[in-house]
């Protein structure tokens, strides 16, 4: 007991001593480490952010599904029917050596008829997958299937044609050859396309959503309503402008700033940029969005 | 520093060898997660008054950092990964190990943090995190090739300098749904970093608010008093986690990764983001972390849950002047874990041994494996992985006290009392074998050849140091428990024609399935 | 200072008294007090159609029920007759007096997860303790299992050290029985029973020397804990054998652990699950799916229900007259079809309480022509127009009143004292 009484005798008079005083707490941090974009930086904005758009192709992620395909068996993935779609699925390797985890939806249809009231019906073709997987290849090649990727088209009697592309999540693709940038990349991607052409000729696009995880002066950029048409399509569109879109369009700065592109109605190109406290006229065309062969996504 | 600290407790160290090395054993139980050596404790005894040196360098041991990560994890409370609230269907290679390692990852940081001696504002200013294999398989890192285990690493995906607050695994640990707008996860800042649990306060909810009625709610939010209380401080704060809203929870990349383009989702809840009523220029979790750093509560904070957790009760009001002294010692020391932790082994809360004020704890499962391991040199490894680290296993949870998700422990259980049994059954023949075949390398037996049967004196010095070993407790060669581990050991001689091996590996196992192993 | 040890003829003995129930259990009571009414959770997860046996909602127009079904009565339940599912049937007539259908329980969410979270713990944070976890920490000092999930969810949140999960894979015995920590070490024999016996003895015995010399009222606390602890060890191990523990999934093996854990009182709050989230999840043809699956949720149901009345209770006379038993799904389905014959995520739903404590012979709650929750009076349980609809919250609310907690707890719902006895 003695030695008990020896530690509390020490330690247990918290009242003694001199009364502690509290230092005041401050924390900063230089400001000026934040370098804002210039504006050369700030005036290759529109380019870079095209350039994504029109490298985004969907094709790409069915292209590795297939490609992928031969290093599978019946054993793994195991093949089953979610709601009358096939479902791939397991946490298993393939007699191949080639890994599957997760699971992945796919769904090609093409050339069906779809009968709406009031129209005689349309043709549609459209590939949707959807899933959470990764594909492990013994050879090193590497496909990673994280979202939903939908891509249509559709035509009426009358020559319109539409397409719509859906594609939200992270789709990679690694192999010892090259492989489609965007995917090599390792966006992310949440990306909503309506696209048209009329019977006489023109096209629209509208684009929503917005890509993330770019590496360069733009790190990230989103769009609402993002609009580019070269004759009117519908009741409610501004007038045509190849050069200049309509909408909204930000984006992230490698300064981690968030810029605002500015639209305004005059159709030659040159918007305002602010954000980060500046503010720049930039000057950029278009036009190459609409430059399309076969669908958007097919230049 | 360490002068002062003594002046303002007005005592000096110890000078009791038995409850210093009581102290010692406490401490190093919390902070290395084993028992002290045979050295440490024979220096102790001889040399009690060297307690408060010797408590100094124990946050300078590599293991520090992880065991204090620990300690604290009932307040991160990310390390349950056994839940329904994780993802179901992570597309990994190791989805057990994946999901462990995701709620590891806030407590690497600040195990980082710890052991790098770096301020503790780095919590939610770092840019970096640590993973390992595991997490840099799934998340946007940048993992150094070759490397192995758990690493500093940085994001490549542009999220914001915010330390844990810019982790994948924080918010995939602590999810939101779009209409939520990350009110919990701002609650889950405020009550981790600031100690200000908004869910623990009373909330007088209006009778006539239809909560299923989600305008009514979010014009309530904004306008009810009975709502406003909180709300005008969390809604804003949640305002700066759009970036890690996840649209779709089942897909792994999806959580993983950081949506700078979410970030002005707050725009259709209305609120801006904030910090207690001071507008922000931006909306992502770099701007909620300098807010939280500037706040004096953080350090407060971090000081009261660090005693918290080493003191194992909240403190009251009586402690106030107690947590001041740590503060200064932590702010004095650089802001660091390590002085803050310097501070309050000296603290007479943490030592208390007796009467209703003694810090007595339950060894919890963690600490029992890597004590047990120190011991035998026995861990269990089961070719899936490791039984204490994640949950599928069951053992965890049976071992009856998990530091996963709550600051409570339960009482040892009768789960936990047969996970012992049987860990300390194999932990205890593995040694005795060791030592029988390994002498000059010896863990526990060392004052006796196993093999033989020694003489009476040997028998009871050996046991003597078994108990200062494995218990950290000073019998004498005369004392009743020694009597009865005495006519143990003989009696299992006798039943097994002479197996001493045998016989010492019962003696081991039974005092790691004393009581005064666990209670500490 | 006492002998640490025991003789271990005085251990056994007082081992012995404990394992036969006849030291701690109390006296049987005509009605189990709250705080002594055991929970089991029998969930459907994927989202089950109301209309397919609960809710009979044939009289309304907006609202498609299965062709061959119609409504049934017996008292003043109504619930969904099918000739493929005569266990629903039999349920109301065998159970009907004992149970209550709470119609129009109201998830704010059309997603799986945030619904579960919901309807078990009132929030979508996930880290909230969910109701059965709530009711086995308040009496988490008398069960050597306070909450045992056989199958199905589960959300620990600080009572984590409470919730042991049984799965398939049978944890709980390979460790009462030795095998689950007893691989690795090559060549060593296992100690020999007579051997453990005797150590297990004198564990005992050191556990109640460490109580006498405590320091303190912590320490003491923390002996008497183990001491406890040990006592409850050698009781799991004496019932290791007498319990079916499962090897499969099955809804009546889930069933059957979740009565001899009741029977042997080792546990306050079972989880069973019956989960097909291919066929709850009923996108496509979803009555013939929703129909099997009710057929067989309600057989396993009444397996449970019927072993429940023949068990002796150990508070009440029957083990039923004790139980609470909650059948639940996350949410509904959609009110009309789809074009795939299946029917989509729907926020809204019914809950079926059965047992100790509760208004049974009726429902409660209701729904709204297009299948919305209807408002109800919480404190009657009868429809009103200036009420409210009930939500996960509430049903949590109820159950803690049910066992004895406060039901002030959940702050975001309020008990149905109406559906209470």
């Amino acid at each position: 007991m003695l030695s008990v009484l020896a530690v509390l005798a020490c330690h247990a008079a918290p009242d003694a001593g001199p009364e502690p005083v509290a230092t005041p707490w401050h924390y900063e941090e230089d400001p000026s480490a934040v370098v804002p974009l210039s504006g050369t930086e700030l005036a290759g904005a529109p380019d870079a952010i095209m350039a994504t758009l029109t490298g985004i192709d969907p094709h790409d992620v069915y292209d590795a599904w297939t490609e992928i395909g031969d290093a599978f068996d019946a054993e793994c993935p195991v093949r089953g029917d979610h709601n009358g779609q096939p479902l791939f699925e397991g946490d298993c390797t393939a007699a191949s050596g080639a890994a599957f985890y997760g699971y992945q939806l796919v769904n090609r249809i093409f050339g069906f008829w779809v009968e709406f009231p009031g129209i005689d019906g349309f043709q549609h073709e459209y590939s949707w997958m959807t899933g959470n997987s990764r594909a492990e290849l013994a050879d090193g090649r590497v496909v990673t299937f994280g979202g939903d990727a939908l891509w249509s088209s559709r035509q009426d009697g009358d020559g319109y044609e539409a397409r719509t592309l859906y594609l939200y999540g992270n789709f990679a693709w690694e192999r010892p050859t090259e492989a489609p940038a965007w995917m090599d990349a390792r966006l992310e991607v949440e990306l909503h396309l309506e696209a048209a052409d009329l019977p006489d000729g023109t096209r629209a696009v509208a684009w929503n959503g917005g890509v993330t995880g770019l590496s360069g002066v733009v790190t990230a950029f989103r769009m609402e309503d993002l609009a580019l048409r070269d004759a009117r399509v519908d009741d409610v569109v501004s007038p045509a402008c190849t050069l200049e879109p309509t909408g909204a369009l930000s984006f992230l700065g490698r300064d981690g700033r968030w810029y605002a592109v500015v639209f305004d109605e005059i159709c030659d190109g040159c918007t305002r940029v602010t954000g980060a406290g500046v503010e720049q006229t930039v000057c950029a065309d278009w036009s190459p969005v609409l430059g399309w062969g076969d669908s958007p996504w097919e230049r | 520093m360490g002068a002062l600290i003594a002046a303002l407790w007005g005592c000096a160290a110890a000078d009791a060898g038995p409850d210093a090395l009581t102290v010692f054993a406490r401490a190093s139980l919390d902070l290395r997660g084993v028992r002290p050596s045979a050295d440490e404790a024979a220096s102790l005894l001889s040399d009690p008054a060297s307690l408060d040196a010797r408590l100094d360098t124990l946050p300078d041991d590599p293991r520090f950092g992880w065991n204090l990560a620990l300690q604290l994890a009932p307040v991160w409370q990310t390390r349950a990964d056994e839940s329904d609230a994780f993802n179901r269907l992570a597309a990994v290679e190791n989805r057990a190990s994946f999901l462990a390692s995701i709620g590891e990852e806030p407590l690497r940081l600040v195990a980082w943090i710890a052991d790098h001696d770096l301020p503790w504002t780095e919590v939610v200013r770092a840019d970096w995190t640590v993973v390992d294999p595991t997490l840099a398989d799934a998340w946007p890192v940048d993992y150094p090739t070759g490397a192995t285990g758990w690493q500093q690493v940085p994001y490549v995906d542009g999220r914001p300098a915010a330390g844990v607050l810019a982790t994948s695994g924080l918010w995939w640990r602590y999810t939101s749904t779009y209409g939520n707008a990350n009110r919990g996860r701002a609650n889950a800042v405020s009550r981790i970093l600031l100690c200000n649990d908004y869910l623990e306060r009373p909330v007088p909810f209006d009778p006539a608010l239809d909560l299923t009625d989600e305008a009514a709610v979010g014009e309530a939010v904004q306008s009810n008093p009975s709502c406003v209380a909180c709300h005008a401080a969390v809604d804003p704060m949640g305002a700066h986690l759009w970036g890690f809203y996840a649209e779709f929870t089942d897909v792994t990349g999806e959580v993983a990764r950081y949506h700078p383009e979410r970030e002005d989702h707050w725009r259709a809840f209305g609120t801006p983001p904030g910090y207690f009523g001071v507008p922000a220029d931006m909306a992502n979790p770099g701007a909620l972390g300098l807010s939280v750093a500037q706040d004096p509560r953080f350090i407060q904070c971090a000081v009261r849950r660090t005693w918290g957790a080493l003191v194992q009760r909240e403190p009251q009001a009586s402690d106030a002047r107690a947590l001041l002294v740590h503060r200064e010692a932590m702010l004095a020391g650089g802001v660091t874990l390590r002085a803050l932790v310097r501070s309050v082994l000296r603290d007479p809360a943490y030592r208390a041994l007796d009467g209703d004020a003694g810090a007595w704890r339950l060894m919890a499962a963690d600490t029992w494996a890597s004590a047990v391991e120190d011991l035998t040199g026995w861990r269990f490894a089961v070719a899936e992985g490791d039984v204490m680290r994640e949950d599928r296993f069951g053992v965890r949870s049976l071992a009856g006290y998990v530091r996963s998700s709550g600051i409570v422990p339960r009482g040892p259980s009768p789960t936990q009392v047969e996970v012992h049994e049987r860990w300390a059954q194999q932990a205890a023949r593995h040694a005795a074998r060791h030592d029988a075949d390994a002498p000059e390398d010896a863990f526990l037996l060392r004052d006796v050849p196993v093999a033989e049967e020694p003489d009476e004196d040997a028998l009871r010095s050996q046991i003597v140091a078994l108990h200062l070993r494995v218990l950290s407790q000073v019998v004498a060669p005369d004392a009743p428990e020694v009597d009865e581990e005495l006519q143990l050991w003989r009696a299992i001689v006798a039943r097994t024609a002479g197996d001493t091996v045998e016989a010492w590996a019962v003696l081991i196992e039974y005092l790691l399935r004393d009581p005064a192993f666990v209670v500490y | 200072m006492a002998n640490p040890g025991m003789s271990r003829r005085a251990l056994l003995g007082s081992l012995a008294a404990v394992a036969a129930g006849g030291v701690l259990r109390p006296a049987r009571a005509a009605v189990a007090s709250p705080a002594d009414r055991k929970f089991v959770f029998v969930w459907a997860y994927g989202g089950w159609d109301p209309t397919v046996a609960l809710a009979p909602l044939h009289a309304a127009p907006a609202v498609a029920c299965q062709p061959g079904s119609e409504p049934a009565t017996s008292g003043d339940h109504a619930w969904t007759h099918h000739p493929d599912r005569p266990a629903v049937d039999a349920f109301f007539a065998r159970y009907g007096a004992q149970a209550a259908v709470l119609h129009g329980i109201t998830m704010a969410s059309v997603g799986h997860d945030t619904c579960l979270k919901l309807a078990y713990t009132g929030d979508t944070t996930g880290t909230s303790p969910d109701w059965g976890v709530r009711l086995a920490a308040a009496a988490a000092d008398r069960y050597a299992l306070p909450q045992v999930v056989a199958r199905g969810p589960q959300f620990p949140g600080q009572h984590g050290a409470l919730v042991t999960r049984i799965g398939t894979s049978g944890r709980v015995e390979s460790l009462l029985r030795g095998a689950l920590l007893a691989s690795g070490l090559d060549g060593v024999p296992v100690p020999s029973r007579g051997t453990q016996s005797a150590l297990d003895a004198l564990v005992a015995s050191r556990s109640a020397f460490r109580r006498e010399g405590a320091r303190g009222a912590r320490q003491a606390a923390l002996f008497d804990a183990h001491a406890s602890s040990v006592a409850g060890a050698h009781r799991l191990e004496e019932v290791v054998g007498d319990v079916r523990w499962g090897e499969d999934s099955a809804l009546s093996t889930q069933v059957d652990l979740a009565l001899d854990l009741i029977r042997l009182d080792l546990s306050r709050c079972v989880t069973l699950a019956y989960e097909r989230l291919e066929t709850w999840d009923s996108h496509a043809d979803n009555f013939r799916k929703q129909g099997e699956n009710q057929q067989a949720l309600f057989q396993g149901l009444l397996r449970l229900l019927d072993g429940l009345a023949a068990l002796p209770g150990h508070r009440a006379a029957r083990a039923l007259d004790e139980t609470v038993v909650v059948v639940a799904s996350e949410m509904g389905r959609t009110p009309q079809l789809n074009g795939g014959e299946g029917k989509d995520h729907w926020g809204v739903t019914s809950v079926l309480l059965i047992g100790a404590g509760v208004r049974g012979g009726r429902s409660f709650g209701g729904y709204t022509p297009h299948m919305y929750g209807a408002t109800l009076d919480f404190a009657t349980g009868e429809p009103d127009a200036e009420g409210r609809t009930p939500v996960g919250a509430d049903l949590g609310a109820t159950l803690l009143s049910l066992g004895g907690l406060d039901p002030g707890e959940v702050r975001t719902g309020r008990p149905i004292s109406g559906m209470l006895v």
